[in-house]
């Protein structure tokens, strides 16, 4: 079964015989060889500064593997996307054809934020039912639900989303036991804890949906709720969307709350207001993303176990299926 | 005989093996194959079939024969038996029927009458497969129907089988 390398030390990767080689300098100068069996590899995430070489991204290339690079302070930077082998020009054309008709946009777009504030009420009743008090943001939540079906352009789902996440943003204050109140969502960079973690929890998780999309046909440039740009496979932010509640804010909630990553875990850039997480910090987040990752449902349909990212998976054949005319999509909404 | 198929007819719907065998399974995987949505890469079985594929009898020379850029024979021995390797014979009707379609083509090249033979080598079993009037008849069929399923705008319904289980597509059918 393939999996996912987060690769936090520096070294070199190297293609030997056919095989990824992790080198790493240990004390007195030795140099450590791991071998990774590249036919258990499904992508790799580089955190630490690593060396490597064209020989190798054909390798890598070769067997398909999506390679995500983080900088210095765990911001992504960017993927390196192999050449697609497995190409469909008739699925690019219904993908373009989907964008192109602004009703088509609409109707994908609309799934897209439904999805994603139905699993923001999720957390919330979660919290309510706990106890906590964030009636408040239920309400702004659902009204904004309520109204996704009027809107009229991709502008206006944008600005019901932002409206339901600020309240859900406003509502981490009771969810989370935080030293010093969480004001607003800032991002690039983020100017505390919580912003920190969800930024850092948020590039993890448009990584994995990048590399879901790779094994599909689907053109991962070409979305419907945030405009197709130049600089970022912009599908992969529609999908990551459904996802994130579930996925990245949740994981945020269970490292705070268990008290698992705290203030001390933070450093700040220099004179720049941002904060970054300290490497064992983010080893620690990695571990519960992934772990999060891993965790399954029964599929009721497939009748068998499926994994989170295997879920994300299934979103993009949903889609697929919507763009080639066998069923209209439906956004993944938790059914347990 | 009626159903049987003209060269000129045939040249024009020519197409690969493995159309004409997901045909004798699944109408809806033509398409998607046909269109470039290949679930092969991904699957675990596929890639069992093309281990096994490559070990099995390992001392014949003439192995993966790519006839026109379209059909690949498996094996060709001496000369005249065409040779298709299969991990199980649950399907068999659909690897019959591919052999049948690479016999007729074949024929249609000028090679003449030649024979085919299905091989199971894990269940030590093989299959003779000759070209007959109604094999003959089922192969046109299934070429004029994959080209009509080929130009459906969208893919054909179908519904849930057993074997979609299994089936590389499903998770892209049903998923």
């Amino acid at each position: 079964m393939a999996q996912s390398y987060y690769i936090f030390r520096s070294g070199r990767l190297k293609r030997k015989q056919n095989t990824l080689y992790l080198e790493q300098e240990i004390e007195d100068g030795q140099i450590r060889h791991q071998p990774i069996p590249i036919e258990n590899v499904r992508d790799l995430y580089l955190f630490g500064e690593i060396d490597l070489n064209t020989k190798l991204l054909s390798f890598l290339a070769q067997h398909g593997v999506v390679v995500h690079c983080f900088n210095y302070y765990g911001f992504y930077s960017g993927s390196f996307y192999p050449r697609e082998n497995n190409v469909s020009g008739h699925l690019l054309v219904r993908q373009v054809e989907h964008y192109l008709d602004s009703q088509k946009r609409m109707a994908i777009a609309k799934e897209f934020v439904h999805s994603a504030l139905f699993h923001i009420r999720r957390n919330l009743n979660y919290y309510r039912n706990r106890g906590k008090k964030v009636d408040e943001a239920i309400d702004v939540v659902e009204a904004s639900m309520g109204r996704l079906q009027e809107a009229q352009d991709v502008l206006e789902l944008m600005r019901e989303e932002g409206q339901a996440r600020e309240a859900y943003y406003k509502a981490f204050n009771e969810i989370l036991e935080l030293e010093e109140p969480f004001e607003k969502r800032v991002r690039r960079p983020p100017d505390n804890m919580v912003n920190a973690l969800l930024s850092f929890g948020n590039s993890l998780l448009y990584a994995a949906t990048l590399s879901e999309i790779y094994v599909t046909q689907l053109n991962p440039t070409v979305s419907y709720l945030h405009e197709p740009s130049k600089r970022r496979f912009s599908l992969a932010l529609d999908i990551s969307e459904i996802f994130k509640p579930l996925i990245v804010d949740r994981t945020v909630f269970r490292v705070i709350n268990k008290g698992v990553i705290g203030e001390e875990d933070f450093e700040a850039v220099g004179e720049v207001k941002g904060i970054y997480l300290k490497e064992e910090a983010a080893k620690t987040f990695v571990r519960e993303f992934e772990s999060s990752l891993q965790e399954t449902v029964k599929h009721r349909k497939l009748n068998r176990h499926v994994s989170y990212r295997q879920l994300i998976r299934l979103e993009a054949y949903k889609l697929i299926r919507h763009l080639l005319g066998m069923e209209s999509y439906r956004a993944f909404k938790v059914w347990w | 005989m009626e159903g049987l198929i003209e060269d000129e007819e045939f040249e024009q719907l020519r197409t690969n093996g493995v159309k004409v065998n997901y045909w004798a399974i699944c109408h809806r995987k033509v398409w998607l194959y046909a269109k470039g949505l290949r679930m092969e890469p991904l699957s675990d079985r596929v890639a069992l079939g093309r281990i096994l594929h490559e070990r099995a009898y390992p001392d014949m020379p003439r192995r993966e024969v790519l006839v026109d850029n379209l059909i690949k024979i498996d094996l060709i021995e001496h000369e005249s038996k065409l040779l298709e390797v299969k991990h199980s014979r649950k399907l068999v009707d659909a690897a019959r029927l591919q052999v049948a379609y690479y016999l007729l083509y074949l024929k249609w090249l000028g090679a003449g009458e030649l024979v085919g033979e299905l091989r199971f080598p894990k269940e030590r079993r093989k299959e003779e497969v000759r070209l007959t009037p109604e094999l003959e008849a089922q192969v046109a069929e299934a070429l004029r129907d994959i080209q009509r399923i080929e130009q459906l705008p969208s893919p054909p319904q179908v519904d849930f089988m057993p074997i979609c289980r299994v089936c590389a597509y499903c998770e892209l059918c049903w998923g």
